[in-house]
């Protein structure tokens, strides 16, 4: 056999070889951008709320493919059974249009973080 | 009497010779797990398959031969012995009598290697269902359970919210699908059509049970149950042969009187109708009763 030919071979294979992107995986890359777009210090209201608004229209995409995906369907992986654990915590988009919520506020509700519990910290030991 | 004694040491002594040969014939397949991966109808025929290769199949298939030649052997000297007279019907009555033991010694070693097959296919396909129980129970596990149905509450809820979502989304109840999830959709289409067109592949067939589609452990709990049954039936078969070699015993008993009475041959050969090689036991039977 040649050395193209095997070069060939090689490559062949390497594009053969499937990727790991999920419609999960593709759903966890895109909230997490979009969680790091909500707590970016640098970004200024009006930056912040345009990457936002950008990002909500991908991500409901992305909510809707996992949700439709048969092939999940009793899927035993780490990502399938965390994913579909918190529906609210996954899918923000949808939950946060649910609940009439900014993505934000939602999100931030998951997290336990309000109002009240921010003005209730107090920084200290354990 | 002396020849007699003669021919049954010489059949004795083959006899033994033969069944050393099939005593030491193995088929040792294995519940391989790409054998519980088959499709059920290939099991069944890489098994087959397997036992045809192996030195039992082969024994077996060379003692079947050898049973097919000696029933033909015994159906021509019956038919020799009605039209000899004198010597002549004596001594082909003590061949016949001769031929007789040593088919039911073949029977019997043919017998000893189908019940090996039966006793060899119980065991394969036991550890097969006792595979494909474990994983099936691995697949099923509670959590598995447990996930289908959170996929399901997950889909409900979507549903339920999808039109609201758009509405404050998007200012509108159809919402506008991007690039990615149209091309996404049309992968998925594709994806269904092929998973269909294997699942209708003649070459994918699942099992069936007198026309009616069955599980692959509902096949393999068939295969067991079947080859108990030809176990059993090697059983009640060995029962025919123990008969017939009584018979066969009385026969020679009774050539042995009629030599002894100076012996006439008048009496003819038990009047065996001269059939074509028989296939079963059973149907060996009428070379042995007299009419």
């Amino acid at each position: 056999m040649s050395k193209k030919t095997l070069i060939l071979a090689a490559a062949l294979m390497a594009l053969a070889t499937p990727a790991l992107a999920g419609s999960v995986e593709n759903l966890e890359r895109e909230r997490s951008g979009l969680v790091s777009t909500m707590l970016a210090p640098d970004l200024s209201p009006g930056e912040r709320q345009e990457s936002l608004a950008a990002g909500q229209r991908r991500l409901v995409d992305l909510e809707r493919m996992v949700l439709r995906d048969k092939t999940l369907s009793g899927r035993e992986t780490t990502a399938v059974r965390m994913a579909f654990a918190n529906y609210d915590l996954t899918f923000l988009v949808l939950a946060s249009g649910e609940k009439n919520l900014s993505l934000t506020d939602h999100w931030l509700e998951q997290m336990g973080l309000s109002t009240e519990t921010l003005q209730n910290a107090r920084k200290g030991r354990r | 009497m002396n020849r007699t004694s003669t021919a049954l040491a010489a059949l004795l002594v083959f006899c033994a010779a033969q069944a050393a040969q099939a005593s030491i014939a193995t088929w040792q397949p294995q519940a391989s797990e790409k054998l519980v991966r088959m499709q059920p109808t290939y099991i069944a025929k890489a098994l087959d398959r397997d036992f045809s290769a192996s030195d039992l199949g082969t024994a077996l298939a060379d003692v079947n031969g050898k049973i097919k030649g000696k029933a033909a052997t015994i159906a021509d000297l019956k038919d020799a012995a009605e039209h000899a007279a004198g010597e002549t019907k004596i001594e082909l009555r003590h061949q016949m009598l001769a031929e007789k033991k040593e088919y039911l010694g073949l029977i019997g070693e043919q017998q000893d290697l189908r019940r090996r097959h039966a006793k060899t296919k119980m065991r394969v396909y036991g550890e097969m269902l006792r595979k494909l129980s474990r994983s099936n129970n691995l697949r099923e596990t509670e959590a598995g359970g447990e996930l289908v149905q959170k996929q399901s509450e997950a889909r409900k809820r979507f549903l339920k919210s999808s039109d609201a979502v758009d509405l404050k989304l998007f200012g509108q109840t159809t919402a506008p699908t991007s690039k990615y999830s149209a091309e996404y959709a049309k992968n998925v289409a594709v994806i269904e059509q092929l998973l269909s067109a294997i699942n209708t592949h003649p070459m994918n067939a699942g099992a069936e049970i007198d026309g009616q589609p069955v599980s692959k452990e509902e096949f393999l709990r068939q295969q067991v149950a079947k080859a108990e049954t030809e176990a059993s039936l090697i059983d009640q078969e060995a029962q025919i042969v123990g008969y017939m070699a009584k018979l066969v015993s009385l026969d020679a008993a009774a050539l042995s009187d009629d030599l002894a009475s100076s012996g006439d041959g008048e009496e003819g050969a038990a009047g065996e109708d001269g059939e074509a090689s028989p296939d079963g036991v059973a149907d060996a039977v009428s070379m042995f009763i007299p009419e």
